[in-house]
């Protein structure tokens, strides 16, 4: 029994080391933070690096994991923006003299002023000319005055097997986009809150990255336990970006969490305390897809330590909103620490009901604060719920079905 | 849980079912000795359909839980409690399995004169260190006690309890590629754990179970290079119930289920007093254990004497952020761990010695070694 102990406490004691994530692991938190940040910029064919970074900052030396940049056929780079509103990259060519650069911008509102080298824009895309120089910075940020009398934002997770209902949901944006400026609350994008695809198939992740060009606005996506459970290939990030991110739109900082594996990247942890923004703010929404609190559901995390470490961190900063999906129905806990809405509502598998489909919407007026509620998006033939008791309660005006 | 009470219910009629003489592999081949006295083989019938019936009763609880699953989606706030049941189910059938392959080695299965239960006190040390360039993991070390008093003939209560801590920080890099791995992230985890447990015999082979867990983490963080660290202290609490079943006099089933409530609290560097927030509803919480009581060796030669215990065991918490997770198969599944006890004893010396390996299948899984003692005369199950 001793001669096995302690060969088996030997065998444990002998390993090799490995730099994090040197080897694909991107089940994992902590690789799929690598990846993103690693796809946050490129080196283009012709010599140009273009950057994603952080539109509070001027900072140009490194980069931020806030986009994802591709180089396409035929030359053309793409480059999509992972958050809401501002947005800044950062073009890096020759010392002396100009590289030509043909740039795509995806998932950018369409209120954010032309670019001088635009030379196309349609719904969430512009194309850009450009000739770089040593440095060129492209800085896309809203109008000041969009959010003076408040704004919409919306939030929902969970297409999986259903894109045909999670195309319903975006097409509802249009709809809510007219109502939202017509209450002088401008909608300035969606939240989208994990599991946009069943398998973790590349595509699935480009059906629903179709879906979302569709919208009005532009769609923020964390991923969900269906979308990265690919040990070798980091599909949603290269596909949608960062997974992590925090942004700071009108008068919110809102922060996105990657907890598709059921825990955080520990790194991602570490970071929390930044993530979650330094109070300046008026108020502090974040989102991920599986519920930090989840009370009886078993949608919760496998790692509860952080869990409730990150619920103990938005309690003390007294977090104004957690949304999250997971769970495939709407479920507003009043137990919670911090106010926690789950919306895994925009397509998938509700079992055998007349699902409950829809989408939240969260509303911030300076003079009454913020507010929110279900905007039901039913499936065809279905006259929707219409549950008065299910929270959060249904807005008042029911989607009809996309006119 | 339906299926599986269904099963013990029924099961508690398994004695007099045996002797129906129902088909039954294990119990139409019993492989007796035709010179054994007919009880001796009575009671191993008896034995073959108490494991019967507890495959079925596991068996029925993975269905239960399947069909749960698949029919209310498995994220449709179906609830924990369904995969419980199926954790549950996957220990009594594995359990009644392993049961059956063990009878047809030791035939005799009536009760050991003592066994190799849980050590009174015991010291489990956690290998340290990590395969990751410049992190570091703490070695750990648990010290547990499980003495047990006897209020009555069939009645007892195990006091057990836990002090749990890490050894030092554990270090986590910043893996970002634009950055210099810096440190990102430093841990320290300590706890007390205490489960007193009453256990009330209520027939002969059937035992009532509750247990009051209450477990204190205290978790210390440091981000990045802020050298101020951020404390969370987190409870819970957990009123639990449930049976045991001698499924023979060497093999027993028990499972415990019950409601969790915890509360988080929080303190930075510079404060004195901890910020909480109320109570919280948990997920529900869960153990069931299959345990295959085994006799001396007769292979080993010496004065001492040895009584073996293997142990199959799954846990439904995720509250020390352990879990078992594959593919998309995120969230819901707690630890199963495989356990192999010996206990040591020489006929002159006042106490038991006792070694046990822990295999523990889950996502931070490992193998595990525990040292402990037994005091004189606390030996019996």
């Amino acid at each position: 029994m001793t001669r096995l102990a302690t060969l088996t406490y030997a065998l444990a004691l002998i390993s090799c080391e490995i730099p994090e994530c040197a080897q694909p692991a991107y089940h994992r938190a902590e690789c799929r933070v690598a990846a993103e940040n690693e796809l946050a910029h490129l080196v283009t064919a012709n010599g140009v690096e273009v950057r994603f970074q952080d539109p509070a900052t001027e900072d140009t030396d490194a980069w931020v994991a806030t986009g994802v940049v591709h180089e396409g056929a035929g030359g053309a780079v793409q480059a999509r923006v992972a958050g809401v509103g501002d947005f800044r990259i950062s073009l890096h060519g020759p010392s002396s003299g100009t590289l030509p650069l043909r740039l795509e911008l995806d998932n950018v509102d369409p209120r954010i002023p032309a670019f001088d080298d635009q030379v196309e824009a349609f719904g969430l895309s512009r194309v850009l000319a450009l000739d770089v120089g040593r440095l060129k910075v492209l800085e896309g940020r809203l109008p000041e005055s969009l959010c003076e009398t408040g704004f919409t934002l919306t939030a929902v997770g969970d297409i999986q097997t259903n894109p045909i209902q999670g195309r319903r949901t975006i097409a509802a944006l249009h709809d809510e986009l007219d109502r939202a400026d017509g209450d002088d609350r401008p909608l300035l994008g969606m939240l989208f809150l994990g599991d946009v695809t069943e398998a973790s198939q590349v595509e699935e992740l480009t059906t629903a990255l179709d879906i979302f060009r569709s919208a009005p606005v532009p769609v923020a996506v964390v991923p969900g336990n269906h979308d990265v459970y690919d040990t070798d290939d980091a599909a949603f990030n290269r596909v949608f970006g960062p997974g992590t991110m925090a942004f700071e739109v009108c008068d919110a900082h809102v922060t996105l969490l990657d907890t598709g594996s059921g825990d955080l990247a520990p790194s991602v942890e570490g970071r929390l305390p930044e993530l979650l923004g330094d109070g300046s703010q008026e108020l502090l929404i974040a989102g991920m897809h599986h519920p930090p609190y989840a009370g009886w559901t078993g949608g919760g995390w496998t790692a509860e330590d952080q869990s409730q470490h990150l619920l103990a961190l938005l309690a003390a900063r007294d977090a104004d909103l957690v949304l999250a999906g997971h769970v495939h129905e709407r479920i507003e806990f009043e137990d919670a620490p911090v106010p926690e809405v789950v919306v895994g509502t925009a397509g998938a598998n509700q079992a055998n009901t007349d699902p409950d489909y829809g989408y939240l919407r969260i509303e911030f007026d300076p003079e009454t604060g913020l507010s929110w509620c279900f905007v039901e998006v039913p499936a065809p033939g279905s006259d929707g719920i219409r549950d008065g008791s299910k929270q959060p309660f249904s807005c008042q005006a029911p989607f009809d079905g996309g006119g | 849980m339906t299926g599986l009470l269904l099963g013990l219910l029924l099961s508690a009629a398994a004695p007099a079912a045996a002797q129906e003489r129902l088909p039954d592999k294990e119990a139409d081949n019993p492989q007796t000795p035709t010179d054994l006295p007919a009880l001796v083989a009575l009671r191993r019938t008896d034995n073959a359909y108490r494991r019967k019936w507890l495959r079925r009763a596991g068996g029925s609880g993975m269905g239960v839980a399947a069909v749960w699953w698949l029919t209310l989606g498995d994220s449709w706030n179906a609830g924990d409690a369904s995969t419980v049941i199926g954790g549950v189910g996957l220990v009594a059938l594995t359990g009644a399995v392993l049961g059956g392959s063990f009878a047809g080695v030791y035939t005799d299965e009536s009760p050991l004169d003592w066994e190799a239960s849980t050590p009174t006190l015991s010291l489990t040390p956690g290998v340290g260190g990590t395969a990751t360039v410049g992190e570091e993991a703490p070695y750990t070390l648990t010290l547990s006690a499980a003495p047990r008093v006897r209020l009555s003939d069939g009645t007892s209560l195990v006091l057990a309890a836990e002090i749990f801590g890490d050894l030092g920080w554990s270090r986590e890099l910043d893996p970002r590629p634009q950055g210099a791995f810096e440190t990102a992230l430093q841990e320290r985890t300590r706890g007390l754990d205490l489960a007193p447990e009453l256990r009330a015999r209520i027939s002969p082979t059937l035992q009532l179970r509750f247990r009051a867990q209450a477990q204190v983490r205290l978790d210390d963080y440091l981000y990045g290079d802020d050298p101020d660290a951020q404390g969370i202290r987190r409870t819970a609490l957990a009123p639990m119930a449930g049976l045991a079943w001698d499924v023979s006099g060497r093999q027993r089933f028990w499972f415990l289920f019950g409601p969790r409530f915890d509360t988080i609290a929080w303190r930075a560097a510079d404060e004195t007093s901890w910020s909480s927030t109320g109570v919280l509803l948990g997920p529900p919480v869960g153990q069931a254990a299959y345990e295959i009581h085994l006799p001396d060796p007769d292979w080993i030669p010496g004065a001492w004497e040895f009584r073996r215990r293997l142990r199959v065991r799954y846990t439904h918490s995720r509250f020390d952020g352990d879990g078992y997770n594959r593919g998309a198969m995120i969230g819901f599944f707690g630890p199963v761990d495989l356990r192999y006890d010996i206990r040591a004893r020489k006929p002159q010396m006042r106490w038991a010695l006792q070694g046990a390996l822990t295999l523990t299948i889950s996502d931070h899984g490992g193998l595990g070694l525990t040292l402990g003692v037994v005091p004189p005369r606390r030996e019996r199950g």
